[in-house]
């Protein structure tokens, strides 16, 4: 009731100046607000709308956030029409203490790092309350709540399973410029939900956290070096005689995670460097996949680096590496400064593996071989990630034309499905055929049996893995004109590779049950085959991507984009439903303006490319309202180093209103 | 469906009622901690004491965000004799955090820069969307907002600052 109350009153607190009451009178509160509106409606069935209102008060030592959120459904995620957030908070002196939506970060986020991101869907804050006592040198954070978090399963735009954390953590954090240390705890009772698997469809679990951080900040460079361990348990509730339930733990999974983070600096020159080692759940490189069942391992609370760049270009970010903060170790380096000339530098390398090589025993056992060292590996049964960036932006033109350039690639195996290397049993077998006629002028065959089997050991090399590999130019330009107009261009250009790579004298396992090998050639052992395999759709060897698009727009008041994204062959095919103005109007086609052409059956030449157009226009300097038209392709979409897969929006129309007053 | 339409006319009538007045009262602004990039701490209220405050949200990831940096770096410096302070508070996750001062030096950026992994700060001065410009008075008060950024719009952001410390110099 309280919360419609609230929004009933929401208007009359932002516009009445004189008339509100009590606690509600803007007289007596400082308060700002903002406003989120997104509605989409695309041909293929695809209509969302989500509205946010954020409201925060304060007076003295008191303040309050409430975000209220009606979407049904959102672009992504469960539909809400309530309260989604709130926060009370309350300081006095050194003490603050907090009631609601709490989202803190402790170091860099191995223990605890919470975060909302709404682009992606990502929310992981917990609701309870937060202590903290803080004085020049010293801070103590007790919190306390629940948090519940949604991963999406089968269905791309709803979450299918939910994970539920009853959280309590400490942190302690010393200041003794230029040194400050941490400390921290936290465990998590969680309720897992489970892909069904009979009757159990959940599983009770225990998360325990330890963590500690210091940091060093000098002259010339910094440090900051964390480690965190964690040991997950299995909870089982049993009742006793007098009809207590009693609680029982059962070691589960033991991990934990370092990381390393330098940087050194010399004029405007900077070198970067970072180094992690992240091991929860080492699991073989064929269940690479996220596993629902698979429970124990990092928790949502840990939001970690990732050591890769985040790219903020579209087609970059498709390309990008998904982490596997479970098992991962690797370090990146970037060098990046300013020329005399003013143009700036970066330079961006990155190398990621698992923390160990794998090896096959039999189609579903491995040896797992841990890598010596700190390093990451280049060994392709490591799942290998490399990644290299180099970037030139700054201005020319007396400062109206600014410029980016950049190259981006990367290389990946993504998953192995065998390899094994050393001498080890083979088998042949020996058939003879049992029924055969005579037809024509040759005889046929018509049954078979086996009569003897050959075993023999020889050196086996072998095998099959899948492998990714990027290349990516974008260019990016914007010229000032007289007025505030300005003009503005980006072009981007992408190779892409996915293959299936089959190397090797041996084919595979003889069966299931033991690690016996069937040659290629059985009559010549050392006979080895290399086969690369495209895995896009119709054999296609690679996909090439490109992009375009223009924009014009004045200072402080509109833009107007358009945006044409073509691929020669989709990952995922989907079908265009329909053919819009637009994408005729792009392309100059005549015969649609004739009515010469069917809607629902766009034209050949329309296929894998997408138009949009988008027009932006500020109501004001805090008000902004866009509508966009045409089709975006899905993919990838990563923010903050966070990966979502989102559908293509097809031949619909976007509408959104963001204000802040 | 109820629902849908009170959202709609809430909506409607605060988006009608604000565009209709030339000067919407921005309100005070609450005191907020920041914790600048080389490890020391300092609080909106104490850099208030010097002069008003340039206040813009940002992330390495941010393309306009990025954009706009290199005026705000000029306004600081210019007017810094005059008693601004820009500040430049980044919302940079954990996962990326690393970057953030490498960036600023091999920059050569003079401003301040607190970081917000967490976007506390953000979230009680509705910051969200980037990059987010707030300007603010020696008394806390909030003289202009502005979300997002286009070319050419750093001379609207250098008129409301000039406006703001010529009133100043009245006072």
């Amino acid at each position: 009731m309280y919360k419609k109350f609230l929004l009933a009153v929401f208007p009359f607190l932002i516009q009445s100046e004189k008339d509100a009451f009590s606690v509600f009178d803007l007289d007596f509160w400082n308060y700002n607000a903002g406003i989120v509106m997104n509605f989409g409606d695309s041909y293929d069935d695809f209509t969302y709308m989500e509205n946010r209102m954020d409201l925060n008060f304060f007076k003295n030592n008191f303040s309050a956030w409430l975000q209220y959120e009606y979407s049904d459904p959102p672009e992504l995620g469960f539909s809400i029409k309530d309260l989604r957030k709130y926060r009370i908070e309350y300081s006095s002196g050194p003490w603050s203490i907090k009631y609601g939506d709490i989202y803190e970060v402790w170091g860099r986020g191995l223990v605890l790092a919470q975060l909302d991101d709404q682009g992606i869907d990502f929310d992981n804050s917990s609701r309870g309350y937060l202590i903290n006592y803080q004085s020049d040198n010293i801070s103590v954070t007790q919190m306390s709540g629940e948090t519940v978090n949604a991963q999406l399963g089968a269905d791309l735009r709803h979450p299918e399973f939910e994970f539920t954390h009853n959280i309590d953590a400490t942190n302690i954090n010393f200041e003794a410029y230029p040194f400050s240390y941490g400390l921290s705890f936290l465990q998590s009772n969680e309720l897992h939900q489970l892909k069904p698997l009979g009757v159990m469809d959940t599983v009770d679990i225990n998360h325990r956290l330890h963590g500690a951080y210091i940091s060093w900040f000098g002259s010339n460079m910094d440090i900051f070096i964390e480690y965190m361990d964690k040991q997950s348990k299995s909870r089982t509730f049993q009742t006793n005689f007098s009809g207590q339930e009693i609680e029982s733990l059962t070691p589960l999974k033991r991990g934990s995670a370092a990381y390393f983070n330098s940087n050194y600096y010399l004029g405007n020159w900077s070198l970067f460097f970072e180094y992690k080692r992240y091991s929860f759940d080492r699991l073989n490189p064929v269940d690479t996949d996220y596993i629902i069942n698979n429970y124990g391992n990092r928790i949502d609370y840990q939001v970690m680096p990732i050591l890769y760049r985040e790219q903020n270009h579209s087609f970059l970010g498709r390309a990008a590496h998904q982490t596997n903060a479970n098992d991962e170790r690797g370090y990146q380096v970037e060098l990046s400064g300013g020329l005399s000339n003013g143009f700036q530098v970066v330079t961006q390398f990155s190398h990621l593996s698992r923390n160990d090589t794998w090896e096959s025993i039999s189609p579903i056992e491995w040896n797992r071989k841990n890598i010596s060292g700190l390093l990451p590996t280049t060994n392709f049964s490591a799942l290998p990630y490399l990644e290299f960036y180099a970037e030139l932006n700054g201005y020319l033109l007396n400062n109206r034309l600014q410029f980016k350039t950049a190259i981006g690639t990367n290389e990946e195996v993504t998953k192995v499905n065998r390899f094994f290397k050393g001498l080890s049993n083979t088998i042949s077998e020996n058939w003879t055929y049992t029924d055969s006629i005579w037809y024509g002028e040759d005889w046929f065959y018509l049954d078979s049996q086996i009569v003897s089997m050959d075993t023999s050991i020889n050196q086996i090399e072998t095998m099959l893995y899948q492998k990714s590999k990027s290349f990516t130019i974008p260019i990016d330009l914007t010229l000032s004109l007289k007025n505030g107009y300005s003009v503005g261009l980006g072009l981007a250009y992408q190779e892409r590779y996915k293959n299936n790579v089959k190397k090797g004298n041996a084919g595979g396992f003889y069966n299931y049950a033991d690690s016996t090998w069937i040659l290629n050639d059985e009559t010549n052992p050392n006979h080895s085959s290399n086969e690369t395999t495209s895995n896009y759709p119709n054999e296609t060897p690679f996909q090439i991507n490109r992009m375009f698009s223009l924009s014009i727009g004045k200072a402080s008041k509109w833009a107007l984009t358009l945006n044409y994204d073509w691929t020669n062959v989709q990952e995922i095919i989907t079908i265009d439903p329909k053919y819009n103005p637009l994408e005729a109007f792009i392309y100059g086609d005549v015969k649609y303006f004739k009515g010469q052409r069917n809607d629902n059956n766009p034209p050949p030449f329309t296929k894998n490319k997408w138009v949009s157009l988008e027009f932006s226009y500020n109501l004001s300097s805090t008000q902004r309202i866009s509508f966009l038209y045409g089709s975006i392709q899905g993919g990838l979409v990563c923010s903050n180093g966070i990966c979502r897969i989102l559908q293509p929006f097809n031949d619909g129309l976007k509408l959104s209103y963001s204000a802040i007053f | 469906m109820r629902n849908i339409k009170l959202i709609i006319l809430i909506l409607s009538f605060n988006m009608i009622s604000i565009y209709s007045q030339d000067n919407v009262s921005l309100g005070k602004i609450p005191n907020i901690d920041l914790k600048l990039l080389n490890g020391k701490k300092t609080t909106l209220y104490k850099l208030l004491k010097t002069g008003p405050v340039l206040l813009d949200f940002w992330a390495t990831w941010c393309k306009p965000c990025k954009q706009v940096m290199k005026h705000l770096n000029k306004y600081h410096n210019d007017y810094k004799n005059q008693g601004l302070t820009v500040v430049m508070i980044n919302q940079d996750t954990p996962r990326s955090l690393g970057k953030v001062k490498a960036y600023i030096n091999s920059k050569g950026y003079d401003f301040l820069v607190s970081i917000d992994p967490n976007q506390q700060i953000s979230k009680k001065l509705n910051g969200q969307i980037m990059p987010n410009l707030i300007l603010v008075n020696e008394d806390a008060t909030v003289k202009w907002r502005h979300q997002g950024y286009m070319p050419g719009e750093e001379l609207e952001i250098k008129e409301q600052i000039e406006s703001l410390l010529l009133s100043l110099k009245k006072d």
